[in-house]
């Protein structure tokens, strides 16, 4: 009985000694002894070192799929004294609604810019008037930036989009970088591993073994499962643009390094003026409408793609009245005229920087010499020398207008067919429940109400789609100079909404291809040895912006605004996904490095929140 | 015809149950070799085709403590069929077995608690589970002197602990000696207040030794039994449902100990330099995707997975008694009206219902406890609303009625009382299916904050990973269990205590 009690005693004893032998550390020893250093330096130069930090209480807004980035924030923001309310959207169109309609303080919140332009890095979110300008910002100065910068020459425009992005993050504090992300492409070995892009055609698309393309469908996947249009002007999302990239032909498409090419595209060439105002197209003859009969069986429809077709569909494209819903036309701002050239005389004065013609610039890639310049469909032969050529004039000197074209609102539809089927539609009254509008998903799905009136001009054709998949077959009419021009002739594209089950799709061999899958499984797919993942730089970064609304307490403060943006730690956020994201500054940054580094320092946050408090 | 030496096995058999060293030693050893095979599985690594070294040698530890336990057991039958009685050597052997407490082997500690201990009465045995726990809690929280520091309070915290230690060690010797039968000595009335005053820690264990201990104080006639002591002896020969009791209570005591002796901070804030650890001594369970401690967390967790289980539980049982019981009593149009309401609750299904109530009224804890406690109110008015009528006819009732005890007298005095044990029974499946479904919650997104450590929380984070750092997800995955488990134990264990039938 006694040795037990004494065996206890002992045993407790020994832990006692154990703790204090092994010099354990309470919390507060290791935070005092930390704690000096930090509090040292900045806080004694400031001059309002007195004031007392009230409590601050924000709510942060975010989607669902960011919610790792969600909780960094919201931990760096609690250890830094300042409460957060967590708000989570669960889907994009419930975030942008909650964005637009002020109901945050802050909000984790992203642009992809696959144009490549900083232009469209930029105007969307930061103009007054942008289209995607959620946040609220409302500030003359940087609309006037936005516009100057717009009409400048990409060596000077680098200063001005720099002062930009710094007046944005670091003067006014309108939004601070969270970071930009890093696109991996995992894909089954059965691809060539050449074959897969950063910005993806998927004409360019081949397996290892060649034989397969006929009979084989390739199966892709994507995230956004909710397509609305195929109207190309009417979308705005991730869930139609990566179809309707491949739906409709441009005049230009865009390589991976951001610079523009003709491969795969309307134009055997192109030629811009000396004063960067006219930009001139010349178009190829061998591209055509393919339409889809009641069956889903694709036919050419024997209208060539056209010059007139261009015409209508830049003007529809930067005409925010030109359709209900039109969702891109801020791109469009600088773009003043679209007209088919007719005069030869045009083509033979008007000269570029290098001092030559239009019509030698043109000619160089021309399958023969031009020889005359037409105006209808009608009248085009390429082989007797007969072409299109269209000129696109800016309002002001806009070289940025060729990356624009190859964003999927530039998209060629068919003028007289698109124009007939929207004829008598009130766009002002439009009402989606009762109004029949060109490119209508609905019309496109399997059932009863499958009507796809479609007219595409892409490498791909939709012939139709359910609630898991689209489906697609290679455009029998496009570029038929060029017989191999799409090199799998079936592809199916699957609606997968979590990345997470994508991946296991992939793994499974149930999908060949994924747009994108989580930060932190990228191990996992190097470590499959069926699958090959390919890293590149991605086109979406993440900010953190501040509602500028007014009806938050960050609106009026830049201040405030300073402190939160102080706390973010870029490194932190990078741990959380594994390291697979890239450092950035602005939005501007997935094409543009003006140089403009955060200089936030340690103690800069309390600073900043007793001279928010001071001027309460 | 059967042949001899069956009646053989037999007589042996029942000579060996006379001892409940017995049934405590083949436990402790079936136990321990299962938890020997489970740690020899968890520590292949399907990838690697390597054994993790640390598991195996947790793994041989409990091999080696099963076969210890078996060597006992095979020494103890002998001198049992032999000489009917057990040696003083043997006996002190049995405290090696009380060793293995160490690295947390209970099943053998209470072997060799039992094997110890010659005379044993129900006091002893309680109070060796009493005591168990509070060895196992202060070995737990000793983990924490791995990692880089301890919260403030952890010194206290060990003191605290180890003093309530030494107290129900002094105790169990006493309880042996001082308890007779139902009566005990005068002077146990201070170590009962005494124990009671430790149930602070939440050892629920020293409560029910107070409390028997004061009971038995009180007693004057030693051979009139008392009805619920001779329940907690029914419930304490079965061991499954002790071993369910031992791991309720020892969760209850760790989520309460855990606020002196754990850093929540470790819990809930992000620490981005340890991000994805393997298990080590510092992190026994890992750390997750955001570089906190799987264990703080799931230690946490159980605070809340327990407290939303209880309350919800609570709170269908009091609205279930009261509807049930006017239900039965008052059939007809009153019966009519509540059953009909019921009915309409019990056509949602599941967790439909907690969903559309935390859609409606926003996600914290408090709407998750209401939500799931309302969906549970039919169930328990209708074993009520039965065993309500069923008693109703029964001869007490009349008997009351005749003497003519209101209404209110003969339903809460006479009734509810007599209709208890299906409830009780109810109410423990019933906690543990509250824990799995407040998991289940969170789990779809719909519970707890993400970063507040809760079971299903920490699961569905761990879900993520579990191809890569599976201990993310086997950890709180198993702790869910291995409640929902106990409080099943318990559940049939008291079944079984309740039913007048076994009495």
């Amino acid at each position: 009985m006694k040795k037990r009690r004494l065996a206890a005693v002992v045993l407790c004893a020994a832990m006692v000694a154990s703790m204090t032998g092994c010099n354990v550390k309470t919390k507060s020893d290791v935070t005092s002894t930390a704690a000096p250093a930090a509090d040292q330096g900045p806080t004694e130069a400031d001059p309002n070192a007195g004031v007392e930090i009230g409590e601050v209480n924000l709510k942060l807004l975010y989607q669902s799929s960011d919610e790792s980035v969600a909780n960094v924030i919201r931990d760096e923001l609690s250890k830094a004294g300042i409460n957060v309310e967590m708000s989570a959207a669960s889907d994009g169109a419930t975030f942008r609604e909650q964005e637009g309609n002020g109901n945050f303080d802050i909000a984790i919140s992203s642009w992809a810019n696959p144009v490549g332009t900083p232009d469209y890095g930029c105007r969307g979110i930061w103009e007054s008037i942008g289209d995607s300008n959620l946040t609220g910002i409302n500030d003359p100065k940087l609309d006037e930036l936005v516009n100057k910068a717009a009409g400048e020459t990409a060596d000077v425009y680098i200063n001005t989009y720099g002062e930009a992005e710094k007046y944005v993050v670091e003067e006014q504090t309108y939004m601070t970088p969270l970071y930009q992300n890093v696109n991996g492409r995992p894909f089954n070995k059965i691809l060539k591993e050449d074959s897969v892009e950063s910005n993806q055609r998927w004409e360019h698309f081949d397996y290892v073994d060649e034989s397969l393309r006929d009979s084989r469908p390739l199966v892709i996947t994507q995230t956004g499962s909710t397509i609305t249009t195929w109207d190309p002007i009417r979308a705005d999302d991730q869930s139609s643009g990566y179809s309707l990239d491949e739906m409709y032909v441009h005049l230009l498409t865009l390589q991976p390094d951001w610079s523009v090419t003709t491969d795969s595209s309307l134009s055997w060439s192109y030629a811009i003026s000396e004063d960067n105002k006219s930009y001139y197209f010349l178009l190829r003859d061998d591209c055509g409408f393919a339409r889809i009969d009641k069956d889903g069986q694709v036919y050419d429809s024997g209208v060539k793609v056209a010059g007139e077709d261009v015409v209508y569909s830049l003007n529809r494209a930067k005409d925010p009245n030109s359709t209900a819903m039109h969702k891109t036309y801020s791109m469009y701002t600088n773009l003043d005229t679209v007209e088919v050239v007719t005069d030869m005389a045009e083509l033979e004065s008007v000269k570029n920087v290098d001092g030559k013609t239009m019509k030698e610039v043109l000619e160089a890639d021309s399958i023969t010499p031009i020889s005359e310049v037409v105006a209808t469909r009608d009248e085009v032969d390429n082989d007797a020398g007969k072409y299109q050529v269209v000129r696109c004039n800016t309002k002001v000197p806009y070289p940025q207008i060729l990356n624009c074209l190859t964003f999927h609102g530039a998209g060629i539809v068919d003028s007289e067919y698109v124009e007939a089927m929207n004829q008598g539609v009130d766009f002002a009254a439009y009402d989606a429940t009762k109004d029949k509008l060109y490119g209508d998903s609905v019309a496109t799905v399997e059932g009863a109400t499958y009507d796809n009136h479609l007219s595409l001009s892409g490498n791909y054709v939709l012939t139709s789609m359910n609630d898991y998949q689209m489906n697609f077959v290679a455009n029998p009419c496009l570029r038929t100079r060029e017989p191999d021009c799409t090199k799998i002739k079936t592809l199916t594209n699957k609606f997968i909404a979590d990345q997470d089950t994508a991946l296991s799709a992939l793994r499974s061999g149930d999908v060949d291809y994924c747009y994108n899958i989580p930060t932190t499984k990228y191990d996992v797919v190097e470590q499959d040895e069926n699958l090959v993942l390919k890293k590149f730089p991605g086109i979406r970064v993440y900010m953190l912006a501040f509602n500028m609304h007014g009806t938050s307490v960050v609106s009026d403060s830049v201040n405030l605004r300073k402190a939160v943006a102080s706390v973010v730690n870029y490194n932190d956020i990078n741990a959380v996904q594994a390291g697979n994201t890239l450092e950035c500054y602005s939005p501007l940054g997935t094409c543009l490095n003006p140089g403009n580094k955060l200089s936030y320092q340690p103690g800069d946050t309390e600073k900043y929140l007793r001279a928010h408090f001071a001027e309460q | 015809m059967k042949s001899e030496n069956f009646f053989i096995k037999k007589a042996n058999q029942r000579k060996l149950n006379r001892f409940q060293e017995n049934s405590s030693l083949s436990f402790a050893c079936g136990a321990s070799a299962f938890m020997g095979a489970a740690c020899v599985a968890l520590s292949y690594d399907m990838k690697t085709k390597a054994l993790n070294p640390v598991s195996l040698g947790v793994a041989g530890l409990f091999l080696a403590e099963a076969l210890l336990a078996l060597l006992l057991w095979s020494a103890f039958k002998s001198q049992v069929l032999k000489k009917g009685d057990v040696s003083r050597g043997l006996r002190l052997a049995g405290s090696l077995l009380v060793a293995t407490i160490v690295n947390g082997n209970i099943f053998c500690a209470l072997a060799g608690l039992s094997l110890v201990k010659k005379k044993k009465n129900l006091e002893y045995q309680v109070g060796s589970y009493m005591l168990l726990v509070e060895i196992l809690i202060i070995i737990v929280s000793y983990l924490n002197v791995f990692k880089d520091y301890v919260c403030d309070s952890f010194f206290l915290g060990m003191g605290v602990l180890a003093v309530v230690i030494v107290i129900h060690a002094v105790s169990l010797p006493l309880v042996a000696a001082h308890v007779h039968g139902n009566r005990a000595d005068k002077s146990m009335m201070a170590l009962a207040v005494v124990l009671i005053a430790t149930t602070v820690t939440g050892n629920l264990f020293s409560l029910l030794l107070g409390l028997m201990l004061l009971r038995k104080c009180c007693t004057k006639d030693d051979y009139v039994s008392i009805a619920w002591i001779d329940v907690v002896k029914r419930l304490f020969r079965s061991q499954m449902a002790v071993l369910g009791a031992f791991i309720i209570v020892f969760l209850l005591t760790i989520s309460i100990c855990a606020n002196l002796t754990f850093d929540y901070g470790i819990a809930i804030d992000n620490n981005y330099s340890l991000i994805l650890r393997e298990p080590s001594l510092a992190y026994p369970f890992g750390t997750d995707d955001y570089g906190r401690c799987v264990f703080t967390r799931v230690v946490f967790g159980a605070r809340i997975s327990l407290t939303v289980g209880i309350i919800s539980t609570a709170i269908s049982i009091v609205v279930g008694i009261i509807l049930g019981a006017f239900a039965g009593f008052y059939s007809g149009t009153t019966d009519n009206v509540i059953m009909r309401i019921l009915d309409v609750f019990m056509a949602i299904p599941g967790l439909l219902l907690p969903i559309a109530i935390i859609a409606a009224f926003g996600t914290n804890t408090a709407n998750i406890t209401f939500a799931l406690g309302v969906g549970a109110i039919p169930s328990y008015a209708r074993t009520i609303r039965a065993s309500v009528l069923t008693l109703q006819d029964a001869e007490f009732v009349e008997a009351a009625r005749a003497c003519g005890a209101r209404d209110k007298i003969i339903i809460f005095r006479h009734i509810l009382p007599n209709s208890m044990a299906p409830l009780i029974i109810r109410a423990t499946l019933g906690i543990g299916a509250g824990v799995t479904a407040v998991s289940s919650l969170s789990y779809l997104g719909l519970g707890i904050a993400p970063q507040i450590p809760e079971w299903g929380n920490i699961l569905k984070a761990g879900s993520a990973y579990l191809e890569t750092n599976a201990y993310m997800a086997i950890f709180p995955g198993f702790a869910i269990v291995v409640l929902v488990l106990a409080f099943n134990f318990l559940g049939d264990g008291l079944r079984d205590a309740l039913d007048p039938k076994l009495k």
